[in-house]
C-alpha cells in the first residue's frame, strides 16, 4: 500500500507541476514573426514568361506547383543533383500540359477532377538521380501522390515523344493511379490474381520476358500488388500498340535458362525462349542447346529454324565407293560437310519453342487485369480508361516539330 | 519518503523558474524569421550592385584544383556565367545565361537553380553518381562590397567544409569576361614552370617547405630535409590573376597550426614570387638560383645568340669563329653550355660546319646564388671525338674552355618563381657573363 501512496503522490505532484507550468503560457500571441512575402510575378523577372504561364496553367487551374528552380533541400540530399536547363523546363511543362494534363481534362469533361486527385508539386531536376552503391538511374520519383519529381530532364529530346511518354508521362499515370486507389480501393478480384508470385524484395532482379508470362506488364509491377495496379493502368495509357504487340507475345512463351535459378545474380540468368538439339539429336537433353531470339526465324507453316545455319554431318566425313561424301551416319553431304536433303539442298537446323511450364495463362492474366482496371475506372471513376488511352497515343502519333513549335509559343509568344 | 520530498521540491522549483518573469532583454531587434529575411534582401542587393559583376574562386571538392568564375547577377533574376578550364567547351572561353536567387535556407543561401553549361558541370552525378560532387549552392557566410564568403551547402551537408571567396572584379582593368581569362592564362604560364622542381615556401620564422607539382594546383609540401612520404601534406589551390589561394589554410605547417595563423592567400609580387596577404611574411619562391641550376630536368642551355653572352666570351667566340675557318675551312655555327642528361654533366657543345661535337666541364655549387666550373683534359670522357679535335687544333676553343673555368659565377634572374632566363656573371671580371635558359 506504501508502495502505491508513493505512486499515486507522485503523479499528482507531477500533474500540479505541469499544471503550474501550463498556466504560465497564457500571453497574447504576437504578430507574425514571419515576413510578409508577396506571391506576386514580377514583371522584370528573367523568367516572368514562364512563371506567368505556370501560374495561369498550372497554379491557378489545378493548385499545382511546377517546380523548375531547383532547391536541393527539396530533394534527397544523398544524390547528386544538378538543376534543369530553363528551355527543357519550358518544353517539359508544356508537354507535360499537352500529354498528361489535357488528357485527363478532355476525357473528363474538366479540369475539376485532376485539380482534385492531381499532385501539388511537378518538380524538375536536371540530372538523373544515380545510386554510387547499385548504380541505379531513377528518373522519375513520387512521393505520397503530392510531389512528382521528373529527373533527367537536360537529356530530354523533346522531339523523341514516345521516350518522353515512358519515362515522365508515364511515371505522371503511375502516380496517378496511386492516388485514385488511396481514395477508392483496388478491386479485390485484382488482389487475388497474382496473389504468392510477388516479389517485393527482388523484382528488379526479374527477366522481364519471365514477368510478362507471369502476367505482369513490368518488373515493378511484379514487386506487390498495388504497384501492378498502378503498373497496368501505366502501361495501359502510355504504351504502344507495337509495344504491347511485343508484351503479349512474350507473355505466351515459356521461358528456360542454363544459368542457376536460385542463385544471388539473377538479374544476370540469361533465359530463353527457344531450343535446338545438336546434330539434330534430340535423343538426348544434353544436346539441347538454347538460342537468342534473333537467331530465330519463324516459317509460314508456324515452325522454326536457326536463322542461316543448317545441320552439320557427323564426323567423319568421307568419300563413298560412288564418289559422294557421307558423314558418319551415312547421310549425304556436300564438300563443307554440310548433310544435303534428298534435293541435294542443305537442311536448316529446327528450333523448338521453350515449354510453358510456369502454370500461368501470362496473356489471360494480362488481359482479365486491364479488364478489372478498365472496369475499376469507369465504374469508380467515370473515367474510360480507352479514351484515356486513346488520346494519349493520338497525340503521341500526331505529335510533330510544328506541334512542339506551337505549344512553346504558349510560354514565348506575344 | 526522502526520495519523494526531493522530487516535490525540485518541481517546485521548476514550476518557479517557468513562471519567472523574463528579465532579459532580447539580443535581437527582430525575430529570425525577420533577420533571415532582411539577410535575404540585403544580400540580393549587394550580388546586383554596381554592376553586380564578381570572380568566384569555386572549388568543388579538396582534391581537384579551382576554377574562376565571373558571374554578373542581373536585377531579373539571371546571370552570366564565364569560365575557361578543362572541363568546359575544351578548354576554351564560354559563357551561359542560367537564373540565381538568394534564398532562406540554411541562413542566406545563393543559389544558381537552373542549368548553366558553364558552371554545373561541377555538380552533375555523371555515370558514377558522384561525378565531381560541386556545389551550386552556397551558404553566405559574411560579406561587404568587396568580397563575400560562401560555403557549400551540399558538401556541408555530407561533412566537407568547402569554404569559397567572390570577389569584386573591376570593369575597368577587364572590360569583357574573356578578358580577364586571356591574362589569367598568360599570369598562370608565367607564374610557375612544370620543369621546374622544389618550389620553397618559407615561414615568417625562416622555416622553409619544398613545393611541387605546382603547376597541378594540387600542391604537395615537405619541411626541407623531410621528405613527401614522411611528413608531407597536400593542399589544393586557384590561381587568379592577382595571386594564388589555398582551398584552406595551410593548418598542416606546425608554426601556423600553433600560432593560430590562417595562411591561404598569396599575391603576385613583381620579382614574381607570392607574398602571403594573410600574415605578410610568408613567402613562395623558386628553388635558389643554384639549386635551379643544377636540376638537371632543365637542360640550361647558352646559345650564341647576340646578347646573350658578353665579355671575354663574345671576344674569344670570335677568335673560335676565325681560326676554325681557317683550320677546318668551315663556318663555325655555334656554341652552346648545356646539360648533356645522358652523361649527367655540363658541356660546351657546338656546331662547326656540319659536325657536332662536345667538352665536358665539371659544375660545382659554392652557395645559393655562386657556382664554379672546372675541367680536367686528362679525365676519361672529358670530350667526345670532335671535341677533342677542336680543343687541341683551336687554341681559342682552349682558351673558352679556360675562361669558363676560371673563378666563380654568380646567378641572378628577375623572376625568383620561373627564373628563366638566368645570367651567369663572372665574379672576378663582371663584364663577362652568359644567359642561360631552358
Amino acid at each position: 500500500m506504501k508502495k502505491y501512496f508513493k505512486y499515486i503522490s507522485a503523479f499528482a505532484l507531477v500533474a500540479i507541476a505541469a499544471m503550474s507550468l501550463s498556466s504560465c503560457g497564457e500571453k497574447s500571441l504576437g504578430e507574425t514573426i514571419f515576413p510578409d512575402v508577396s506571391d506576386e510575378l514580377d514583371p522584370n523577372s528573367y523568367t516572368y514568361k514562364f512563371d506567368k504561364w505556370l501560374k495561369e496553367n498550372y497554379l491557378d487551374v489545378y493548385n499545382l506547383d511546377f517546380q523548375y528552380k531547383l532547391q536541393d533541400n527539396e530533394t534527397n540530399m544523398n544524390y547528386n543533383l544538378e538543376p534543369a536547363t530553363l528551355s527543357n523546363a519550358v518544353d517539359l511543362a508544356v508537354l507535360a500540359k499537352y500529354m498528361w494534363f489535357d488528357v485527363y481534362e478532355e476525357v473528363s469533361g474538366s479540369k475539376e477532377f485532376v485539380k482534385m486527385y492531381g499532385p501539388r508539386i511537378l518538380m524538375l531536376v536536371g540530372s538523373p538521380a544515380i545510386n554510387p552503391q547499385s548504380g541505379t538511374i531513377i528518373v522519375g520519383l513520387a512521393e505520397g501522390g503530392i510531389k512528382v519529381t521528373l529527373l533527367h530532364v537536360n537529356n530530354m529530346n523533346p522531339m523523341n515523344i514516345y521516350a518522353l511518354n515512358g519515362d515522365y508521362f508515364h511515371t505522371m499515370h503511375h502516380e496517378f493511379t496511386h492516388i485514385l486507389h488511396q481514395t477508392k480501393s483496388i478491386p479485390r478480384e485484382f488482389q487475388l490474381i497474382s496473389l504468392g508470385r510477388y516479389d517485393v524484395n527482388n523484382w528488379q532482379s526479374r527477366n522481364l520476358g519471365v514477368v510478362h508470362s507471369l502476367g505482369f506488364v513490368t518488373q515493378y509491377g511484379s514487386s506487390e500488388i498495388r504497384e501492378d495496379f498502378a503498373e497496368i493502368s501505366a502501361n495501359y495509357i502510355t504504351k504502344t500498340d507495337e509495344e504491347w504487340a511485343r508484351i503479349w507475345l512474350e507473355a505466351g512463351r515459356g521461358y528456360a535458362t542454363d544459368g542457376d535459378e536460385d542463385s544471388e545474380d539473377m538479374e544476370n540468368l540469361v533465359y530463353y525462349c527457344f531450343y535446338y538439339f545438336e546434330n539434330n539429336d534430340a535423343t538426348s537433353d544434353e544436346n539441347k542447346k538454347y538460342i537468342e531470339e534473333y537467331r530465330v526465324q519463324e516459317n509460314e507453316d508456324g515452325t522454326y529454324i536457326y536463322r542461316n545455319q543448317y545441320q552439320r554431318g557427323v564426323t567423319p566425313i568421307t568419300t563413298g565407293e560412288d564418289g559422294n561424301r557421307y558423314d558418319a551416319n551415312g547421310n549425304l553431304c556436300d564438300n563443307a560437310g554440310f548433310v544435303l536433303d534428298k534435293n541435294g539442298n542443305r537442311i536448316p537446323i529446327q528450333v523448338f519453342p521453350v515449354e510453358d511450364k510456369d502454370g500461368v495463362d501470362g496473356v489471360a492474366i494480362l488481359e482479365q487485369k486491364i479488364n478489372i482496371v478498365r472496369t475499376w475506372f469507369k465504374e469508380q471513376w467515370g473515367l474510360d480508361l480507352d479514351e484515356i488511352r486513346n488520346a494519349v497515343q493520338h497525340r503521341v502519333t500526331t505529335f510533330d516539330a510544328a506541334k512542339l513549335e506551337e505549344l512553346r509559343q504558349q510560354v514565348y509568344g506575344e | 519518503m526522502k526520495k519523494l520530498f526531493n522530487l516535490s521540491a525540485l518541481i517546485l522549483m521548476l514550476s518557479m523558474v517557468a513562471c519567472a518573469p523574463s528579465e532579459v532583454d532580447d539580443i535581437f531587434d527582430e525575430s529570425p524569421a525577420a533577420r533571415l529575411d532582411n539577410a535575404v534582401k540585403n544580400y540580393t542587393e549587394l550580388l546586383k550592385s554596381n554592376g553586380g559583376r564578381w570572380l568566384m574562386q569555386y572549388f568543388a571538392n579538396g582534391d581537384e584544383e579551382g576554377f574562376n568564375y565571373i558571374m554578373t547577377f542581373h536585377e531579373d533574376g539571371s546571370v552570366d556565367i564565364s569560365t575557361q578550364n578543362a572541363y568546359v567547351n575544351d578548354g576554351a572561353f564560354y559563357s551561359d545565361k542560367s537564373t540565381w536567387d538568394v534564398v532562406a535556407d540554411y541562413g542566406p543561401v545563393l543559389s544558381f537553380n537552373t542549368y548553366n553549361k558553364a558552371f554545373h558541370v561541377f555538380s552533375s552525378p555523371q555515370s558514377d553518381g558522384t561525378g565531381h560532387g560541386g556545389d551550386y549552392e552556397f551558404i553566405i557566410l559574411s560579406g561587404d562590397d568587396n568580397q563575400i564568403n560562401l560555403r557549400g551547402k551540399k558538401s556541408r551537408g555530407k561533412g566537407a567544409v568547402i569554404d569559397l571567396i567572390m570577389t569584386r572584379l573591376s570593369s575597368t582593368e577587364y572590360p569583357t569576361d574573356e578578358d580577364y581569362f586571356t591574362q589569367l592564362t598568360a599570369v598562370s604560364k608565367a607564374a610557375f614552370s612544370d620543369r621546374i622542381n622544389n618550389y620553397v615556401l618559407t615561414t615568417g620564422s625562416g622555416k622553409r617547405y619544398i613545393c611541387n607539382d605546382v603547376t597541378t594546383m594540387i600542391w604537395s609540401f615537405y619541411p626541407e630535409g623531410g621528405s613527401l612520404l614522411d611528413n608531407g601534406d597536400y593542399m589544393n589551390a586557384i590561381i587568379t590573376t592577382k595571386g594564388l589561394r589555398f582551398m584552406e589554410p595551410l593548418t598542416f605547417i606546425t608554426e601556423y597550426d600553433a600560432n593560430d595563423v590562417a595562411v591561404q592567400n598569396f599575391e603576385f609580387q613583381p620579382d614574381g614570387s607570392l607574398l602571403c596577404a594573410d600574415d605578410g611574411v610568408t613567402k613562395i619562391t623558386g628553388p635558389a638560383l643554384a639549386d635551379l641550376f643544377h636540376q638537371p630536368q632543365l637542360g640550361w642551355m647558352l646559345s650564341s645568340k647576340d646578347g646573350e653572352f658578353g665579355g671575354d666570351f663574345v671576344t674569344i667566340y670570335n677568335q673560335i669563329v676565325t681560326e676554325a675557318k681557317a683550320k677546318y675551312k668551315t663556318t663555325f655555327n655555334w656554341l652552346q653550355l648545356g646539360y648533356d642528361a645522358a652523361k649527367a654533366k655540363y658541356r660546351l657543345y657546338f656546331k662547326n660546319g656540319k659536325y657536332t661535337g662536345s667538352i665536358y666541364v665539371n659544375h660545382e655549387i659554392v652557395d645559393a646564388n655562386t657556382i664554379k666550373f672546372s675541367f680536367n683534359p686528362e679525365a676519361e670522357g672529358a670530350f667526345d671525338n670532335n671535341g677533342q679535335s677542336h680543343y687541341n687544333n683551336l687554341p681559342s676553343m682552349q682558351a673558352m674552355v679556360q675562361l669558363l673555368c676560371t673563378g666563380e659565377y654568380t646567378l641572378a634572374a628577375e623572376n625568383v618563381m620561373v627564373s628563366n632566363p638566368m645570367t651567369m656573371t663572372s665574379k672576378s671580371n663582371p663584364s663577362n657573363f652568359v644567359v642561360l635558359s631552358f
